[in-house]
């Protein structure tokens, strides 16, 4: 969080977490087709030649005058591969939310799991109270046959009183609903804390 | 590592606006900009005023914490102070201002790198005297009470 009084701006950090391929590029991807240009900046990816995220996705939101303070959302993703560790640590360093975008297909839930320890663990490294801290789960590509039931992946992941949403990010389903639940939560959060 | 939790008053972002203004008058620099660790901008001047400012923050610090990073992994301390990059119409310096924040500093090539490496710890140094300790000042009241209401009523009229 960066507060500007001079400009009146409160800048919140959103980052996406998840696995390898559970579509986090995808959901900025989609805000940034869908969210009016004055409202958004450029959409900056630093990838590989084979499209995979390198190091981070990039999109600031603004949200216009609320009470007399401009919101500014800047949203990064975080490159899923297991040897990015590094990486998902630096971008998560400032990070006011998180969402964490899981795969549904069945044989995806180790990878799943295993993301969100590490999460976890580079959240407390950084001195957060995970209990407290924003964390709005998004279960991803819902759409696709081989999606577990919803019941198995909330008791393999442990997300109990996690507030939860179900998406299909390739068209669009779920996105906004994960991005306006995770802003509000982080405003809530960064008002209890001032 | 804890999270940035930067809050400056109106007169220490015009001092610091100042600052790196004066800076730009000393030679031929391109853009300069304060922002921290986490990618937020703080302040920035820019000579063409056009340059996307929030992805470069963004992008800037991404590129000294992996520097940082590259270095413990080397068996460094994480100390690095300063990143120079030699493109072929500019230089951009990189310097890190105290624990938490970096100042970065575009130059015309044929600035001296010498003047350059100056002038970024000159005012590196005078930002320093400028954020202190009253960067963690708490800010004056202005997030009322209907804030949330408010914002939540914001975004859905959006999306």
């Amino acid at each position: 969080m960066f507060i500007n009084w001079g400009l009146g701006e409160l800048n919140l950090k959103i980052v996406y977490y998840g696995p390898a391929l559970s579509g986090k590029t995808t959901n900025l991807q989609f805000i940034h087709a869908r969210t009016p240009p004055n409202l958004r900046g450029r959409l900056i990816s630093l990838k590989t030649q084979q499209e995979r995220t390198l190091f981070f996705d990039f999109l600031q939101l603004e949200i216009g005058k609320v009470n007399n303070l401009k919101p500014k959302f800047k949203l990064y993703t975080v490159p899923g591969q297991t040897y990015y560790a590094a990486s998902r640590r630096l971008i998560l360093q400032g990070t006011d939310g998180i969402v964490f975008v899981a795969d549904s297909q069945a044989g995806r839930m180790a990878e799943n799991q295993e993301s969100w320890y590490t999460m976890e663990q580079h959240l407390i490294e950084q001195g957060h109270n995970l209990a407290t801290f924003p964390i709005i789960v998004q279960f991803n590509k819902r759409d696709l046959p081989h999606a577990l039931p919803l019941s198995d992946m909330r008791n393999q992941l442990d997300v109990t009183g996690r507030t939860c949403f179900e998406a299909a990010a390739a068209k669009g389903a779920g996105v906004f609903d994960t991005l306006k639940a995770t802003m509000n939560a982080v405003v809530a959060q960064v008002r209890k804390q001032m | 590592m804890t999270r940035s939790q930067l809050l400056l008053s109106v007169e220490q972002l015009g001092e610091l606006r100042a600052c790196l203004e004066g800076l730009s008058q000393q030679g031929d620099v391109r853009f300069t900009m304060l922002g921290d660790l986490s990618g937020q901008e703080i302040v920035s001047w820019d000579a063409r005023n056009d340059l996307d400012t929030p992805s470069i923050a963004a992008l800037i610090a991404g590129d000294l914490m992996a520097t940082l990073e590259i270095g413990r992994m080397l068996g460094g301390k994480r100390t690095c102070n300063l990143i120079i990059q030699e493109h072929e119409d500019m230089t951009i310096l990189v310097g890190r201002v105290g624990e938490g924040l970096l100042l970065l500093l575009a130059t015309a090539k044929d600035v001296p790198l010498g003047w350059a490496r100056l002038a970024l710890k000159r005012s590196v140094d005078r930002i320093l005297a400028i954020v202190g300790t009253a960067a963690m000042t708490p800010p004056p009241s202005a997030v009322s009470d209907d804030f949330e209401m408010n914002f939540a009523a914001q975004i859905e009229s959006i999306w």
